[in-house]
């Protein structure tokens, strides 16, 4: 009689060699997302609610807009797998899900009595949050910062739109400087 | 002929209950990365993304500082696997090389929060609050007090960043105004850790 041993079950595609972008597979006995992408890990899967987690910042010198407007973010960190879009350094969405989102902004002031406005938005269009933060002193730092939950499409675009009256400049120092995005996925929904 | 009945340890990939030592790891071939500890669920392995989390407050009277200081939280509200070091370290500190450090895995995302509130009886007033990693700031936030009479003024503030084995990460506040006290209790002031992911970096 032999003995019969069993492999470990293993649904998972073969690494990605080949194309551009991040694939996605859903393991049927698990429901687990899994991401691959070739180059990245020699194209071997990965969990997607391990590795999908998203942070950029503003190093460079850079005043808020005094209407309405996208941030420029000018660096992705440990963005191992490319979230990070387009010349704002916004996140891309290559999975559907739930998406938790939080961004902070923090700017010098010179004058009494103003305040930040910021909107976490979808596709520049979707508004998911909505946060008004005000000070009264003439000198220091004012701190402002929002968050959401956001259900993501494939494709999708998450960026902060802000503004504040003056323009005034962006606190930059820091390791990480403070300004930043921060994207983790969360589940299919 | 006999029809044989599986148990479902035909699937189990997992290592023994844990019997001795601290914290150890386990990333099985689905890569999916499992701990356990002596007396912690019975040593059984359960998967870090369950339960590494950890949340801790103030309780006892406290007056807040002028100076940034490290927050002494003194009271775990759920820290099943010990992450918590208490005084006079006060902090997170990750767990040890194995289950998140090493050549495989040498880093993982975790999310940190913090807030408290100033029972502030003077104005204009405002307090900071920070996370530390290793003794240096990664995040920083105020809240400003501008009302003309007495009240709370509260601060937050959040970090989503990698960490490695025995990182250690701590909370500081202060106050613009001195010897005004700090609201303790569990509502009202917490710390809290939890794992996110693996970086596979």
């Amino acid at each position: 009689m032999t003995i019969q041993t069993y492999a470990l079950i293993d649904n998972l595609p073969p690494p990605v060699t080949s194309g551009s972008g991040i694939q996605s597979f859903t393991d049927a006995m698990t429901g687990e997302v899994w991401i691959a992408k070739n180059g990245v890990y020699g194209g071997a899967w990965r969990k997607a609610r391990d590795v999908v987690h998203f942070h950029t910042y503003r190093a460079a010198a850079y005043n808020l807009p005094t209407a309405s407007a996208v941030i420029v973010f000018d660096t992705p960190w440990h963005d191992t797998w490319g979230f990070s879009a387009g010349s704002n350094y916004q996140f891309t969405a290559w999975i559907p899900g739930f998406y938790r989102v939080f961004s902070y902004l923090e700017v010098s002031v010179a004058a009494a009595g103003t305040y930040i406005q910021m909107n976490l938005m979808q596709n520049n269009a979707t508004n998911w949050s909505s946060d008004n933060y005000f000070t009264s002193r003439a000198s220091g730092g004012l701190c402002a910062r929002t968050q959401a939950l956001m259900y993501l499409s494939i494709g999708d675009l998450v960026n902060l739109h802000a503004y504040q009256p003056q323009g005034y400049p962006c606190i930059v120092s820091g390791s990480p400087p403070p300004c930043h995005l921060e994207v983790s996925y969360l589940g299919t929904g | 002929m006999t029809i044989q009945a599986y148990t479902g340890a035909e699937l189990n990939i997992l290592p023994p209950p844990v019997t001795t030592g601290g914290i150890q790891s386990f990333l099985d071939l689905y890569r999916e990365l499992w701990i356990a500890k002596p007396g912690v669920n019975g040593g059984n392995w359960r998967k870090a993304r369950d339960v590494l989390h950890a949340s801790v407050y103030r309780n006892a009277a406290l007056v807040a500082p002028t100076a940034n200081s490290v927050f002494p939280a003194d009271t775990v509200i759920r820290d099943p696997y010990g992450i918590w070091v208490g005084s006079p370290t006060y902090a997170f500190v990750l767990p040890v090389a194995g289950s998140v450090s090493g050549a495989v895995y040498p880093a993982s995302w975790w999310r940190f929060a913090f807030h408290w509130v100033l029972q502030s009886a003077t104005s204009p007033n405002y307090v900071g609050c920070q996370i530390f990693q290793n003794g240096s700031g990664v995040t920083q936030d105020n809240m400003i007090m501008n009302q003309t009479s007495a009240g709370n003024c509260s601060a937050r503030t959040q970090y989503m960043g990698l960490g490695s084995a025995n990182d250690t990460f701590q909370a500081y506040y202060s106050s613009s105004v001195a010897s005004l006290n700090v609201y303790t209790g569990p509502s009202i002031n917490t710390f809290s850790c939890a794992f996110m992911g693996l970086f596979f970096g």
